[in-house]
C-alpha cells in the first residue's frame, strides 16, 4: 500500500488542486439564475475561461457549447494524464476517454444499421483505439463489427452475432456488448486499490442495472445477453439474472434494490417505473455514481481512487454545465433545470 | 334571360318561361338541400376539429417533457437515437364528400421506435407520433372544412343570384309577355269587332 502511495501520491496531490478548480454548488446556484449571456459571463471567471473565449460572441448552437466543455474535459483529463505515472496512463485514458470512444462506436453503429450517414462532428473528438477517420470510412454493418473484433472487442463481436441471428434485431443488444467490452477492458487491469475497484464495479453494476430495465421495458429476453450482463456484474450471483427475467419489471426492482450497490435508488427508479417518467431511470443511476465518487473521494483522500473520482466528477460537471446552457436555450425555468442537475453539497 | 326580350310574346314564349321558372326554382331547391347537407357535414367535422385545441394543449406539456431529455442528454445523442426509427410514410388522397374534394390522410408507414434504446426517448418519441397523427387527421379535416365552407359560399353564391336575381327577372319576364298577350288578345278582339262592324255595313 505504502509503495502504491508512494507512486501515485504526486498524481493524487495535483488532482486534489485540480478538484478545487471544479465549479461549486453556489456558482451552479449562481449560473441557474443567470441569463444565457450572464451565464457565459460566469462561466468566463472559472475553469472554463479558455474555452468559453473560444466561443464567446458567437451565435452559440448547444453542439457548439457541448463540444467547447468537451475540450475542457479532454485538456484536465490531457493533464492527469501527463502527471501520472507511465502505468497508470493508460487506464486513466481507458477510463476517462473509453467511455467517448465506445459511445462513438455506439452512435456509428445505430447510423450504419439504420442506412443513415454521420458526420465527425457528431461524435466526440476522442481516438483510443482508433481514429474517428477510420470508424467514419465504415458503411457497412459487418465490416465495422469485423474492425472492432481486430481490435479485441469481442462481445461487441459476439452481440452482433446474437442481433442477427434474432427474429426481432433490437440495436440494443449490440449496444450492451459495446459496454460490455468497454468493462471487460477495464476488469482486465490488476486493479487492488479498493477505491478504485469500488468506483469500477459500481459503475459497472449501474450499467448492468441500466440493460436490465432496458431489456425488461422491452419485454426481452436477459437470457440472451447473459455473457454480456456476466461481465457487467462480476459482484452478484449469477442466478440474479433468471430471477431478474422471472419476475416484474417493480418486484425485480424491489428486490435488487436491497442488495448494497444498488441501496438508495428503490424511490427514484420506483417512481420512473410507477409513472412512466424514463428519464428519471438514467438520472438515478448518474446519481448514484456520482454520490459514490463523491464518498470514495471522501474516504480515500491520499489514494489513487481520488483521481478516478475526480475524473467522475469531471464528467458530472460537464453534463450539469451542458444541461444548463441546453435548459436555458431552450426557455426551461431555472427550477426545472435544477432538477436535472447533479449537485452535492458535498462538493 | 334579356334575349327573352326580343322574343315575341306569344303564348310558347310564356310556355317556355314558366318551364324555366319552374326548373329554377327546383333547381334552387335542391341547392339549398345540398347547402344544408354541408353545413350538417361541417357541423359534424367541426366537433372533431374542437379536440385540436385538447391536443395543442397535450402537445405543449409534451414539448416540455421533451426540452427536459433535449437539455439532459444533449442535442447529438437525441439525433443518434433518431436515426434507428424508420421514417414514416404518409398519403394524402382526395375523395368526394357529397361532391366536394376534401382531403383524407392515409398512413401507410408508421414509424418503428422499437430500436430506440433510451427507455425515455422511446417513451417520448412512441407519444409524440401519437399526437403526430391526430394533427395530420385533424389538419385533413380542417383542410375539409375549408373545402366544403368554399363550396357553401358559392352555393349560397347560386342561391341568392337564384333567389334575387334570376327568379324575380323570370317572374317579370313572364308578367310582361302574359301582359303583351293580354293586350295583343284584346286588339286583336277589337279588331275583330271592328271588322265585323264594317262587314256588317257593307251588307246593309
Amino acid at each position: 500500500m505504502v509503495s502504491i502511495m508512494d507512486k501515485y501520491t504526486y498524481l493524487v496531490i495535483r488532482t486534489h488542486g485540480l478538484k478545487l478548480r471544479l465549479i461549486k454548488r453556489d456558482t451552479y446556484i449562481k449560473l441557474l439564475g443567470s441569463t444565457l449571456d450572464e451565464f457565459l459571463n460566469l462561466l468566463s471567471n472559472t475553469d472554463y475561461s479558455d474555452v468559453i473565449e473560444r466561443i464567446k460572441g458567437r451565435k452559440l448552437k448547444a453542439s457548439t457549447f457541448s463540444k467547447a466543455i468537451f475540450s475542457k474535459y479532454l485538456q484536465r483529463i490531457n493533464k492527469l494524464h501527463y502527471y501520472a505515472p507511465k502505468d497508470l496512463r493508460s487506464l486513466i485514458d481507458l477510463y476517462a476517454l473509453g467511455r467517448y470512444e465506445v459511445e462513438n462506436i455506439k452512435r456509428l453503429i445505430r447510423a450504419i444499421a439504420f442506412k443513415e450517414r454521420i458526420s465527425e462532428n457528431e461524435l466526440h473528438p476522442v481516438s483510443l483505439h482508433f481514429s474517428i477517420d477510420e470508424l467514419l470510412n465504415f458503411l457497412e454493418l459487418e465490416s465495422l463489427i469485423s474492425f472492432l473484433e481486430e481490435k479485441g472487442f469481442e462481445y461487441t463481436t459476439r452481440a452482433y452475432e446474437i442481433y442477427n441471428d434474432n427474429e426481432n434485431p433490437f440495436i440494443g443488444i449490440i449496444e450492451c456488448g459495446i459496454d460490455a467490452d468497454y468493462f471487460n477492458m477495464l476488469h482486465q487491469y490488476p486493479i487492488r486499490n479498493n477505491g478504485l475497484r469500488t468506483i469500477i464495479d459500481t459503475e459497472s453494476n449501474l450499467r448492468w442495472l441500466y440493460w436490465c430495465i432496458i431489456f425488461k421495458l422491452k419485454e426481452l429476453s436477459l437470457s440472451m445477453i447473459q455473457d454480456f450482463m456476466n461481465v457487467l456484474n462480476r459482484n452478484l450471483k449469477k442466478n440474479i439474472l433468471h430471477v431478474a427475467e422471472r419476475s416484474s419489471l417493480s418486484d425485480f426492482l424491489s428486490i435488487i434494490t436491497h442488495i448494497p450497490y444498488y441501496r438508495g435508488l428503490e424511490d427514484l427508479l420506483g417512481k420512473a417505473i410507477r409513472e412512466h417518467d424514463y428519464a428519471l431511470i438514467e438520472y438515478a443511476l448518474l446519481h448514484k455514481l456520482y454520490s459514490e465518487a463523491i464518498k470514495v473521494m471522501k474516504s480515500n483522500f491520499v489514494d489513487v481512487s481520488f483521481i478516478f473520482a475526480y475524473i467522475l466528477l469531471c464528467e458530472m460537471e460537464m453534463k450539469n454545465l451542458d444541461t444548463i446552457f441546453i435548459g436555458k436555450k431552450v426557455d426551461l425555468p431555472s427550477t426545472y433545470i435544477q432538477r436535472l442537475l447533479y449537485l452535492s453539497e458535498q462538493l | 334571360m334579356s334575349s327573352l326580350r326580343y322574343l315575341p310574346a306569344t303564348t310558347g314564349t310564356l310556355v317556355k318561361l314558366r318551364e324555366r321558372l319552374q326548373l329554377v326554382r327546383r333547381g334552387k331547391e335542391v341547392l339549398e338541400m345540398r347547402r344544408d347537407q354541408l353545413i350538417k357535414e361541417v357541423y359534424n367535422l367541426l366537433s372533431e376539429i374542437r379536440k385540436r385545441e385538447e391536443l395543442e394543449k397535450e402537445l405543449y406539456q409534451l414539448y416540455e417533457r421533451i426540452k427536459e431529455i433535449y437539455a439532459t442528454i444533449g442535442p447529438d445523442n437525441i439525433s443518434s437515437y433518431a436515426r434507428t426509427i424508420s421514417k414514416p410514410k404518409i398519403r394524402v388522397i382526395y375523395e368526394s364528400l357529397f361532391g366536394v374534394r376534401v382531403p383524407r390522410v392515409d398512413f401507410l408507414n408508421v414509424p418503428d421506435f422499437t430500436q430506440i434504446s433510451h427507455p425515455a426517448v422511446y417513451q417520448l418519441a412512441l407519444e409524440l407520433w401519437s399526437l403526430m397523427e391526430n394533427l395530420f387527421k385533424i389538419a385533413a379535416k380542417e383542410m375539409a372544412v375549408e373545402s366544403l365552407s368554399n363550396e357553401l359560399a358559392y352555393i349560397n353564391r347560386v342561391v341568392n343570384s337564384l333567389e334575387k336575381n334570376v327568379i324575380p327577372q323570370l317572374i317579370e319576364q313572364i308578367h310582361y309577355v302574359e301582359e303583351r298577350i293580354r293586350e295583343e288578345s284584346l286588339s286583336e278582339f277589337v279588331r275583330i269587332k271592328k271588322v265585323r262592324d264594317v262587314i256588317q255595313k257593307r251588307r246593309e
